[in-house]
């Protein structure tokens, strides 16, 4: 027993036991490290009273399976970060407060077999989870631009269209074109336009609500998904757009310059069910928006047809 | 199937129906009480047939999906075998509700979270079942950690369990569902010849409270 009470002291893994009444039998030097309470000091006590959490009901019908069927119980990181609120002790807790665990319980059983209590073992998993979201943010990310890359905004976009059927609410899109792009990369070199992108990226970024995305859709189209809107808003929020790039005087180096940008508005209706169909609309109203002289807001008809924004009118 | 026929007389088999129709009952009752949702178990259906019986009989089920998630774990005690918990594609998504995850405030992709979630509900549904099958003849059982298979991984899996094998299988399927969240799934559980002898003696055990 003295050789499982070192490898219960110095395993690097948080252990708990806890009786019927989830109050603490067990309570290792690990927990005892991250918690910042010692054993002497927590054994007797139900574990409730120090951590609230518990009583909530994902943390329940963790104990009352195990409880109940004698099973191995998983609780998995993704889905609840944690289970005991500890502190990060890495770096990275400048980010993430919280250290993120992985944990498992198991019933514990008296002679006849009987279900006496159960132990939670908790596996700190923050490290992974940083990885894990940085290698998320690398494959949704346009590297350049920071905006949402185009397989991302694919999927969302497709995530949106399935939510817009289902609970038949509005759904925008906006496409946008910097106009005479070619000559900012020409004139400036493609530093330049680089920056030129990153800055046309930021602008939409702050201008647009929390819940819209913005992405980066080819090399300098950017695509807008517009959630829960209406294509009459969308024109508004789409010429608020065109007019803070049109306002704004661009700087690199000692270089100071204007860019324009033309946009095309397309909402999702019962013809327009397909990602291609609703980008295609938008497509087209861009096009349109390009060949009526550029630096203006389109969008696309119910009728097929596509018209210049009342809004954009007024503007001009 | 006349040599399956041989290995439990049509009284046992009826005594092992309502072994797991009682155990299944409870099971159902149990697992609306942990996880605060009202379940339903299916009547079990069960059967003795050759081990490489068992993958049509599966894929019988879940032929018109081709798209699906399935967890297996293996449990053991007197009473041992491995469970197999199958859902159709988008099921998992239901539940995210009752796992108080939502895509939109997580990093994670829906995909990911259906994963996890498959997993930790059907570790609760498969403790449910086995445990009652279990405590009804008297037996502690233990499991093994789950394991989830994705789609195109899902018949390899089911074929490298259940192919090659000569000896018999004891086969339970029920199908449960979430009224709630409008989610079913199948599980089924297999279990092998080494089982039956210990099967027998706890269904002659059991047939004794009533005679």
């Amino acid at each position: 027993m003295l050789d499982n009470a070192q490898i219960f002291a110095t395993i690097d893994l948080g252990l708990i036991a806890l009786d019927r009444q989830l109050v603490v039998r067990g309570w290792n030097r690990w927990m005892e490290i991250h918690s910042g309470i010692s054993a002497k000091d927590i054994l007797g006590q139900p574990i409730l009273e120090r951590y609230q959490n518990l009583g909530e009901s994902k943390y329940r019908r963790l104990f009352k399976s195990v409880l109940t069927f004698g099973s191995y119980a998983y609780f998995s990181q993704k889905l609840h970060q944690y289970l005991i609120p500890l502190k990060n002790p890495h770096s990275s807790n400048v980010h993430l407060p919280l250290m993120q665990q992985s944990c498992s319980a198991a019933p514990l059983r008296d002679g006849d077999g009987e279900i006496t209590g159960l132990f939670i073992t908790i596996h700190d998993v923050t490290e992974y989870a940083v990885y894990e979201k940085k290698l998320l943010e690398m494959a949704r990310i346009d590297a350049l631009t920071k905006a949402y890359n185009r397989s991302f905004l694919d999927k969302r976009l497709t995530e949106e269209l399935e939510r817009a059927r289902r609970f038949a609410n509005p759904l925008s899109i906006i496409l946008i074109d910097i106009d005479f792009f070619k000559n900012v990369n020409d004139t400036h070199g493609h530093l330049c336009g680089d920056h030129t992108l990153r800055s046309i990226a930021s602008i939409l970024q702050r201008t647009v609500r929390t819940v819209d995305l913005v992405g980066r859709y080819g090399g300098e189209e950017f695509c807008c998904i517009l959630p829960e809107t209406p294509s009459a808003n969308a024109c508004i929020l789409a010429e608020r757009l065109r007019h803070e790039i049109e306002t704004e005087v661009f700087t690199f180096g000692d270089r100071q310059f204007h860019i324009t940008i033309s946009l095309g508005v397309a909402e999702y209706d019962e013809e327009t069910t397909t990602l291609e169909a609703l980008i295609g609309r938008a497509d087209s109203a861009l096009y349109q928006a390009k060949s009526a002289g550029r630096n203006r807001v389109i969008c696309a008809g119910r009728d097929g047809s596509n018209h210049a924004t009342i809004v954009a009118e007024n503007c001009r | 199937m006349g040599d399956c026929e041989e290995l439990l007389t049509p009284l046992q088999k009826d005594v092992l129906q309502e072994i797991m129709n009682i155990s299944f009952g409870q099971a159902a009752a149990d697992l609306s009480e942990v996880v605060n949702l009202y379940v339903t178990l299916t009547v079990p259906y069960i059967d003795l047939l050759r081990f490489d019986g068992i993958l049509p009989l599966i894929t019988k089920d879940i032929a018109g999906a081709n798209d699906m998630g399935m967890v297996k774990q293996f449990f053991s005690g007197k009473f041992t075998g491995s469970s197999v918990l199958i859902f159709p594609h988008g099921e998992g998504k239901k539940l995210l509700r009752l796992f108080d995850a939502t895509a939109g405030a997580s990093d994670y992709d829906v995909d990911v979270l259906e994963k996890e979630i498959l997993i930790e509900i059907s570790n609760i549904i498969m403790g449910a079942c086995i445990s009652k099958i279990a405590e009804l003849v008297k037996d502690v059982v233990s499991y093994s950690p789950p394991r989830y298979y994705a789609q195109d991984q899902i018949h390899n899996a089911l074929s490298e369990a259940f192919a090659d094998k000569e000896s018999f299988a004891i086969f339970f399927k029920t199908v449960f569902h979430f009224k709630e969240f409008d989610a079913s799934g199948f599980l089924f559980l297999i279990s092998d010849e080494s089982t039956l002898e210990w099967l027998k003696t706890a269904i002659e055990d059991y047939l004794r409270q009533y005679t």
